[in-house]
């Protein structure tokens, strides 16, 4: 299988994905799971949810169900999908939302295509990329830009994180008129219209 | 320079930390705040330009496998050391608050595709739109 297709297919991912259980849950039965791992007991994460009573004998199965229809969309030319778009969104609102002026935005999102070749998982590329954007635009802070960077490229093989920087990069230049409107936009708007293109996007997908 | 409200800064890093894989370093992401205040306190005279990447370098120096939420807490400019350590807390309440919040959610009750991340970014929305007052004090 493709290392692409493998984001988005892990069981850690799909059963938050599901809405059956929450990242914190997610680290605590990993954590169970390790120390299982030094006992010599080797134990499915699926079921250490299960034994911690997050999730039941139904949203077990329906995890491996949904598991297995992935992968089989994932061998299908085309039938790939983006498992994860809330990744690249908020990479792409991070910028719009902190970076009050048109020019800062769009300096971001150079950043970002520009990161997607040479810095990708690197935090500290991602800095010296910022700073650079700062000194080109006065303005631009440099963690702001930064932080978008190694938002997009939290996860993921080298080949997704690229692509998901790519598209952090379109949608933040898509965004770069926003502060020319006569209303101030605030973290708020840029949250709430995260999480509708987030659902959008599944729903189409 | 462009001032960034260290409120706004906390909910956006609390929203990214949300979409993370990894976040068992929570305890040193708020620690940030407090980092790029004293940092600021520093007499750097001509070379007060290098403070903010210095800052963002620092706060992922160390082998943090999620750093974007410490690089958006360290982009204020905290006006005092309390105020840092209000917003590393802040921080803090807001995943805690959003983790349980998210857990309350009756799932059966929300659709498929605002499950998940939507939900937990419109809990952080929330929880931005209902602190506004405290920030402006």
């Amino acid at each position: 299988m493709h290392d692409d297709a493998a984001e988005g297919l892990r069981v850690r991912d799909l059963v938050v994905e599901l809405g059956f259980v929450t990242r914190a849950d997610v680290e605590l039965a990993l954590e169970v799971q390790e120390e299982l791992h030094e006992q010599g007991e080797h134990a499915h994460l699926l079921d250490v949810l299960e034994d911690l009573g997050l999730i039941d004998e139904r949203q077990h199965d329906q995890v491996l169900l949904h598991q297995d229809m992935r992968l089989v969309l994932a061998e299908i030319p085309g039938g790939r999908r983006d498992h994860r778009p809330e990744r690249w969104i908020v990479a792409a609102v991070v910028p719009a939302a902190l970076i009050p002026s048109t020019l800062g935005i769009l300096a971001a999102a150079a950043v970002l295509a520009l990161g997607a070749v040479i810095a990708a998982g690197s935090p500290r590329r991602w800095v010296a990329l910022g700073w650079l954007a700062a000194i080109g635009v006065p303005g631009v802070p440099p963690a702001a830009a930064a932080a978008a960077g190694a938002t997009g490229s939290a996860t993921g093989s080298a080949r997704s994180r690229a692509t998901a920087l790519l598209r952090a990069a379109a949608l933040t230049a898509a965004l770069a008129p926003l502060p020319l409107l006569p209303v101030a936009l605030t973290p708020l708007h840029y949250l709430v219209a995260a999480a509708a293109l987030v659902a959008a996007l599944r729903r189409w997908s | 320079m462009i001032e960034i409200a260290a409120l706004d800064a906390v909910f956006l890093a609390a929203a990214v930390t949300l979409t993370a894989d990894r976040r068992g370093e929570l305890r040193w992401v708020a620690l940030v705040p407090l980092l790029a205040a004293v940092a600021a306190l520093a007499p750097a005279g001509a070379y007060a330009y290098l403070v903010p990447p210095v800052v963002a370098l620092l706060a992922t120096a160390p082998p943090v496998r999620a750093p974007a939420p410490a690089l958006v807490l360290a982009a204020p400019a905290y006006g005092s050391l309390v105020a840092a350590v209000t917003a590393g807390a802040a921080y803090l309440a807001a995943i805690w608050l959003a983790d349980g919040l998210d857990r309350r959610i009756e799932q059966r009750g929300v659709s498929a595709s605002w499950r998940g991340a939507p939900a937990r970014l419109l809990v952080i929305a929330a929880l931005y739109a209902a602190l506004q007052p405290v920030g402006h004090l």
